[in-house]
């Protein structure tokens, strides 16, 4: 076991990098429970129920165009919500545990104190609970089509899960395909999720969820497809449920 | 040799080819195809005519 520290988090926001603007993040997962104690028992008992989570985010305000609160400004009130990935290790090569969510934004908050930093908090509803998700992709530059290696969760899972797609830049001069796929036996590939085709110069994210119930193999990998010619920086990863 | 109906999309073999939905392949690996055919990504097509016997055909004229 190795212990990280947090100075080099990573914070994804639709297509931002907002990382350079925070320097807090808190995941806070939760189960609600419904008591079954009936007569007769001597303790308490109960069953598990619905899972929760939400997301805060605090760091320094930066009012320039793409900046931090041009980008919470964007998403507040927007019912889609912003789709969030998060790597506290500050690394997110494959294979890396990630936070990934669908937020919606129930508060920001500037504070600009007379002997302090102006600060920014942001305080996010996950929309289906907080992914537990492993990166697929390192968020980086690709100029030609690049499959990623696999990852191996040691056993097939059948509930669906969530997979994201981060592009923070993109000069590609036509359209880039990325999906995820799937195997059970880290050789034969088939195709789980794809994500919308992302056109020419276009950075953008999306969140796609895989339908409870489907069986998602032991083995993931992500495959980015970029034509023409520029470069592609986008990073993936893949939530089971 | 047994083909198959490609249900979704697939990469496979070395190198590496790619076998599109409705694709009707012969050469999946066939330490897959058990895989494959269970979680409905492929669906048998058929087999190679060259073992199977023809059986004549007998028409019921009514009579």
């Amino acid at each position: 076991m190795a212990f990280i520290h947090g100075k080099s988090a990573i914070v994804l926001q639709n297509e931002f990098n907002l990382s350079t603007y925070f320097n807090d993040i808190s995941a806070s997962r939760s189960v609600e429970t419904a008591e079954t104690t009936s007569f007769g028992s001597s303790a308490k008992s109960y069953i598990t129920g619905l899972v929760d989570g939400t997301i805060s985010l605090s760091g320094m305000f930066d009012g320039a165009a793409n900046a931090i609160d041009a980008e919470m400004t964007d998403v507040l009130g927007v019912n889609a919500g912003a789709v969030l990935s998060a790597s506290v290790s500050g690394v997110t090569t494959i294979g890396t545990r990630m936070i990934s969510a669908t937020g919606k934004l129930t508060s920001y908050e500037v504070t600009a104190p007379v002997g302090d930093v102006v600060s920014a908090n942001a305080e996010f509803q996950a929309d289906d609970g907080i992914g537990n998700a492993v990166s697929l992709a390192a968020l980086g530059a690709i100029t030609t089509t690049t499959t990623g290696t696999s990852v191996d969760n040691g056993a097939s899972s059948s509930n669906g899960g969530f997979a994201t797609l981060h592009v923070t830049a993109n000069t590609m001069n036509d359209a880039t395909v990325c999906k995820v796929q799937h195997s059970a036996d880290n050789s034969t590939w088939a195709d789980l999720q794809s994500f919308t085709s992302v056109a020419t110069t276009v950075v953008t994210a999306e969140r796609i969820k895989v339908a409870n119930g489907t069986t998602v193999n032991r083995y993931l990998r992500a495959v980015a497809t970029p034509a023409g010619a520029g470069s592609f920086t986008y990073h993936i990863n893949f939530a089971r449920q | 040799m047994a083909t198959y109906k490609v249900l979704v999309g697939l990469d496979y073999g070395k190198p590496p080819k790619r076998a599109e939905a409705g694709d009707v392949v012969s050469d999946l690996p066939s330490s897959s195809v058990s895989w494959l055919l269970e979680q409905n990504m492929i669906e048998l097509a058929g087999s190679t005519p060259s073992k199977t016997k023809k059986t004549p055909v007998v028409e019921d004229l009514g009579e």
